[in-house]
């Protein structure tokens, strides 16, 4: 039978992940002393089913890993093995090897067999394994065949072993070597042969189902492939089904197309006069309503609990504890909190560095802590929730605060120009310049340097903005605010010329119209301006794009100041229209990638509207610049 | 008409296999995610079939089989185990429930559809 297993490989990586995320949680909160039976079941049960696909799905090195583990966990489940800490330990590095292996697979890269075969040795040596690996007393029950082998070594034993037998019901279990069974069965045709009396039940229970079947006029159509359709059928999926996220896309599309007729149409109906157009009035109010509803609702499908972030931290704050000698205690608040599926993955880096930043500079040692007066144990707060338009994500500590004389120092030492009386705030925001660390010595988890801006930088890329509030012995708070979806932002409408851009929000540090004596041009080559003692390059948009714009003076237009990636640049518009927020139609699928221009929008007169891409004005400026110094 | 099977398994992947190989040979394939699920889903229609995993939660494998021989409807369905554990334990106690025979995990495709071939036809 020719067969592509590699159609089901997409739905066992996901399986897989999702046992692998189980297993870290139950394992952390495994208490050791007297772990509860049924979490143990659990972890067994979540290694057992990966061993089980892999072996499967023909992904042989997983299956190693898996069956050294089950190996030891069937052991610990039935009580054959206490339970002890360095046990859970190699347990949770065991769920990263396999982890590991898994990625690999997916990404169909080199699997490093090093891990593998040290956590194994590891997972053996815990089992009491090592010098009997193919001995399990438990299993061979005195009958010590060459099949009881199949258990540990499954793959190679199908070949031999038939894999499959049938119970007859003679009495001669004990005497019954299932495997000269099977060859006999095997050798005969196959067919209704070897049961002599189940024929005769399976017929007539055969005719049993047909008569049924056949009332109810099922039409039997062979399906070539397994699709999701099937998941409501199952039970404990049958609250929920597996869609793609093209068609979510779509569906999200098409109500954004829906509210742009629906501004358009209150648009044009706000000249009419309201006494003789009631009804229409009232119509279209109703209609916004219910567009408004409609997307909530279509937004509400790509949402997901932020807990699939949250639930890797306590595994994290567990190994930053061991490693150095610190008492932490993390608590989570509003693990349920929906944020939109596209920011999970790339919310882990940025809140994985404020943990160990905050578990790293703000958390004291115990002594000192004491020494503070201070609860001798630490804690770390992370917590999610929902206000207004936004999802908001705190990391705060009850550590030592952030020390402004340490990162003014070193801001003097890193060459960044420091303004007199600077405010906390600006102080703060000192630290997610690039390279910044006032670690004192570079520790193992953070320190090195590579961080605070790099969060920045992955908030930024969300569509987000860090904040962050310190008191000295008090604590720190960072504050991340996401918007709720990726495909919706916050805009700044601004006019250049005739045409309209969009300037996201989240990237205007502010807007201001410069005075003369402001502006410097060097060599008429570059222009700048003076904001408060700091030199920034100013960008047209109507030279950037080649359109005329009615404003060439930039001391009669604004000034609008955008960051980053931690630099900063001023853009030259005409006038700033308002504030709204807009749906993102990207450039790409409906034209092409075009330089500086993130994607479009259409706004509510029925106007095209560009969304500028921030980064590559930023990059465009810097390439000026460059040009000028050199 | 096609015959139909009660395919059992708490991994999705795996019953999406099981699904695929079985309905392409043209039989009438029902999924459920555990034994209890099976056993709802068992009173639904008389199943001409019943291939069942052994390690699942809510039910196992062996409670489901002895389960469905305690109802007069199943009394005499054929049930296999699809298992990872193939040990004599495991198919004594296989036996012991009432299990009409077993099939080892991993296997292929053609394995099982042969097996099931032989036992339903």
């Amino acid at each position: 039978m020719d067969f592509d297993k590699s159609q089901f490989f997409q739905v066992f990586y996901e399986e897989t992940a999702e046992h692998l995320v189980a297993m870290e949680e139950l394992l952390i909160n495994l208490e050791i002393a007297s772990p509860d039976p049924e979490d143990l079941n659990a972890i067994f049960r979540a290694v057992h089913s990966i061993k089980g696909g892999a072996g499967t799905f023909g992904f042989d090195k997983l299956t190693k890993v898996a069956h050294a583990f089950e190996t030891v966990l069937d052991k610990v489940r039935k009580s054959e093995l206490a339970l002890k800490s360095e046990m859970v330990d190699i347990f949770l590095e065991g769920g990263d090897v396999l982890n590991e292996i898994l990625e690999a697979y997916k990404e169909e890269g080199e699997i490093d067999m090093t891990s593998s075969i040290d956590i194994i040795e590891r997972l053996k040596v815990v089992s009491g394994d090592v010098l009997k690996t193919e001995e399990d007393p438990k299993e061979t029950k005195g009958e010590a065949k060459p099949k009881t082998k199949a258990k540990k070594v499954p793959e190679a034993e199908e070949e031999e072993d038939l894999g499959f037998g049938f119970f007859d019901d003679a009495p001669e279990i004990e005497g019954s070597d299932s495997e000269s069974h099977m060859e006999v069965e095997a050798e005969k045709d196959p067919g209704f042969g070897f049961f002599d009396d189940e024929e005769e039940v399976l017929a007539s229970s055969d005719e049993k189902a047909e008569k049924t079947v056949s009332t109810s006029a099922v039409t039997k159509t062979p399906i070539k492939k397994t699709r999701p359709e099937k998941a409501p059928k199952a039970q404990a999926e049958a609250t929920s089904i597996r869609i793609g996220v093209e068609k979510v896309d779509q569906l999200f599309n098409q109500v954004g197309e829906i509210v742009i007729t629906q501004a358009m149409l209150a648009q044009t109906a706000s000249h009419l006069d309201p006494a003789i157009f009631e009804k229409l009035e009232n119509g279209l109010a109703q209609l916004e309503r219910n567009t408004r509803d409609l997307q909530e609702s279509v937004m509400a499908i790509r949402m997901v609990p932020i807990r699939m972030v949250f639930s890797r931290f306590p595994r994290l704050v567990r190994d930053m504890k061991k490693a150095f000698k610190k008492e932490l205690e993390l608590v989570m608040i509003g693990e349920e909190t929906e944020i939109d599926k596209g920011f999970i993955e790339k919310l882990s880096d940025p809140l994985t560095h404020l943990l160990r930043n905050s578990f790293d500079h703000g958390i004291e040692s115990p002594e000192d802590r004491k020494a503070a007066g201070k609860d001798p144990m630490g804690t770390i707060i992370l917590e999610a929730s929902h206000q207004g338009g936004n999802v908001v994500i705190e990391v705060r500590d009850n550590g030592a605060g952030l020390n402004r004389e340490r990162i003014l120092a070193k801001a003097v030492e890193q060459g960044i120009a420091v303004p007199e009386n600077i405010s906390d705030a600006e102080v703060w925001n000192l630290i997610f310049a690039p390279g910044f660390s006032t670690a004192k010595k570079v520790s193992d988890i953070s320190g090195r340097g590579v961080g605070m801006d790099v969060v920045k930088k992955n908030v930024q890329s969300m569509g987000g903005m860090v904040e962050i509030e310190s008191e000295a012995g008090v604590g720190s708070r960072f504050i991340i605010r996401l918007p709720l979806t990726l495909a919706i932002i916050e805009g700044m409408v601004v006019k250049v010329g005739k045409e309209v851009y969009i300037l996201p929000i989240t990237s205007i540090v502010e807007s201001m119209r410069p005075k003369e004596n402001e502006i410097k041009t060097i060599m008429e080559r570059g222009e700048l301006v003076n904001m408060r003692g700091e030199y920034l390059p100013i960008v047209r948009l109507s030279e950037l794009f080649g359109t005329p714009s009615e404003v060439t003076d930039p001391t009669k237009g604004v000034l609008s100041v955008i960051e980053s990636d931690g630099g900063r640049v001023a853009v030259l518009v005409d006038e700033l229209l308002g504030q709204q927020q807009v749906v993102i139609k990207s450039m790409e699928t409906n034209f092409k990638k075009v330089n500086g221009i993130a994607g479009a929008t259409i706004l509510g007169d029925g106007h095209v509207a560009f969304i500028i891409d921030v980064r590559a004005i930023r990059s465009f400026a810097k390439q000026e610049e460059d040009l000028l110094v050199a | 008409m096609g015959k139909s099977v009660l395919a059992v398994d708490d991994s999705k992947s795996m019953r999406q296999m099981v699904v695929f190989t079985l309905k392409g040979a043209g039989y009438d394939v029902v999924e459920a995610v555990d034994g209890q699920d099976a056993l709802n889903k068992s009173k639904t229609k008389p199943f001409n079939l019943v291939l069942t995993d052994q390690n699942m939660p809510n039910m196992d494998g062996l409670s489901l089989i002895r389960a469905l021989r305690g109802s007069p409807q199943y009394k005499q369905t054929p049930i296999l185990m699809l298992t990872t554990e193939s040990s004599d334990t495991m198919k004594s106690q296989g036996k012991a429930v009432g299990a009409t025979g077993w099939l080892v995990k991993p296997f292929d495709p053609a394995k099982l559809l042969m097996v099931v071939k032989k036992v339903i036809g």
